[in-house]
């Protein structure tokens, strides 16, 4: 029954998905970054920086690739780690009204942790297989760029290193960012589909 | 010519994305059903962060790191500050912390605290120190929950070393 209700639902989205689709698009957002237990439990995430570009490739399936960068820190204390995301990205852009649209994202990359703690002159890189999705509210504008919203999960799965860490815990970095964004569509290049 | 070449790209574009996919379930699968292997806590040097999550359960269970030797590393907490020195003294224990994540433990001083902390006093708070212990249980009751955590007793000055 979810199964069937789940296909009615993506085949409904489907069906009133039209109009107007960008051959490609540059997206730009800044949201604020939290991690989630594991090794980095005791810090706070700060900001959450990147940038994407996507490519039409059929229907409403965009693919991309995007970097993200985020900063992370811990208060009263000079721990600080900034965690660098290069990605490969699939994306479907569910048009829900001619002004409103949801498009879920899911990725695949490889991510580089920077940890470091000035007070200790101590910094090293790990890195790991990045994985995760993203769920984005975009508003058209009749401009070249439309707004959006943004939630994203970030799971990566760090390379064993026993300096680092003995623990498969702490080899599972959770990271979750919300917040808003510009998408940039180069205007001569809309393409108009007929569904 | 233009729209052949754009056919082939999308072709392209499209097994690429379909990699991808199976990259992502790979990736995810082969993360979520890695268990962790069986750690030996003195055989190597642990990082206080490793112990701190190692050594923990419910209080209904027992662990086998319970009363068991421990190598443990990491830098004092707060060891600049002399106030925090006098009183890590007069309560015979220290905390050593993981200066990557600012995770620490309580270091339990049982015997030789004389000694002990005469050979600690010259070191600075950027020195790494490395103890020789042994991982003691200790419980604490939040919301009706009883949980284990850990506390490192040391009783010997060789045991405790810098660099």
């Amino acid at each position: 029954m979810r199964k069937a209700n789940f296909i009615l639902t993506v085949a409904l989205f489907s069906f009133i998905s039209i109009y107007a689709q960008e051959k490609r698009n540059v997206t730009i957002d800044l949201g604020l970054s939290q991690t989630y237990k594991g090794f980095f439990y005791l810090y706070a995430g700060v900001v959450e920086i990147g940038a994407a570009y996507n490519h039409h490739i059929v229907k409403s399936l965009y693919g991309g690739v995007s970097f993200h960068i985020d900063y992370l820190s811990r208060s009263n204390s000079a721990a600080r780690t900034i965690v660098y995301k290069p990605k490969l990205n699939v994306n479907y852009n569910f048009k829900v009204t001619p002004w409103l649209s949801i498009n879920p994202m899911v990725f695949a990359g490889y991510s580089f942790l920077n940890l470091s703690n000035g007070e200790f002159d101590y910094a090293e890189t790990q890195k790991g297989f990045n994985s995760g999705a993203e769920l984005k509210f975009i508003w058209y504008s009749p401009a070249s760029v439309d707004y959006y919203i943004f939630g994203r999960y970030d799971h990566i799965y760090l390379k064993k290193d026993v300096n680092f860490t003995l623990l498969e815990y702490y080899r599972k970095v959770h990271l979750t960012s919300f917040g808003i964004g510009i998408k940039i569509k180069p205007k001569k290049e809309v393409r108009y589909i007929k569904k | 010519m233009n729209q052949v070449l754009m056919t082939i790209f999308q072709s392209r574009y499209k097994a690429m994305v379909f990699k991808l996919l199976v990259l992502l379930l790979v990736i995810t699968l082969n993360a979520c059903n890695k268990e962790q292997e069986p750690v030996i806590l003195d055989s190597n040097f642990m990082t206080v962060a490793d112990v701190f999550q190692y050594c923990q359960g419910a209080c209904d269970k027992t662990y086998d790191w319970e009363n068991s030797p421990v190598l443990v590393k990491g830098h004092i907490l707060n060891f600049n500050n002399d106030s925090i020195r006098l009183d890590y003294y007069a309560k015979s224990k220290f905390y050593l912390q993981d200066i990557r994540n600012g995770m620490y433990i309580e270091i339990r001083i049982d015997e030789n605290k004389d000694p002990i902390f005469e050979k600690i006093w010259p070191a600075d708070h950027k020195n790494l120190f490395f103890i020789r212990g042994t991982a003691e249980s200790v419980t604490a009751t939040s919301n009706g929950d009883c949980t284990k955590g850990v506390v490192v007793s040391l009783s010997h000055p060789d045991n405790i070393n810098f660099e």
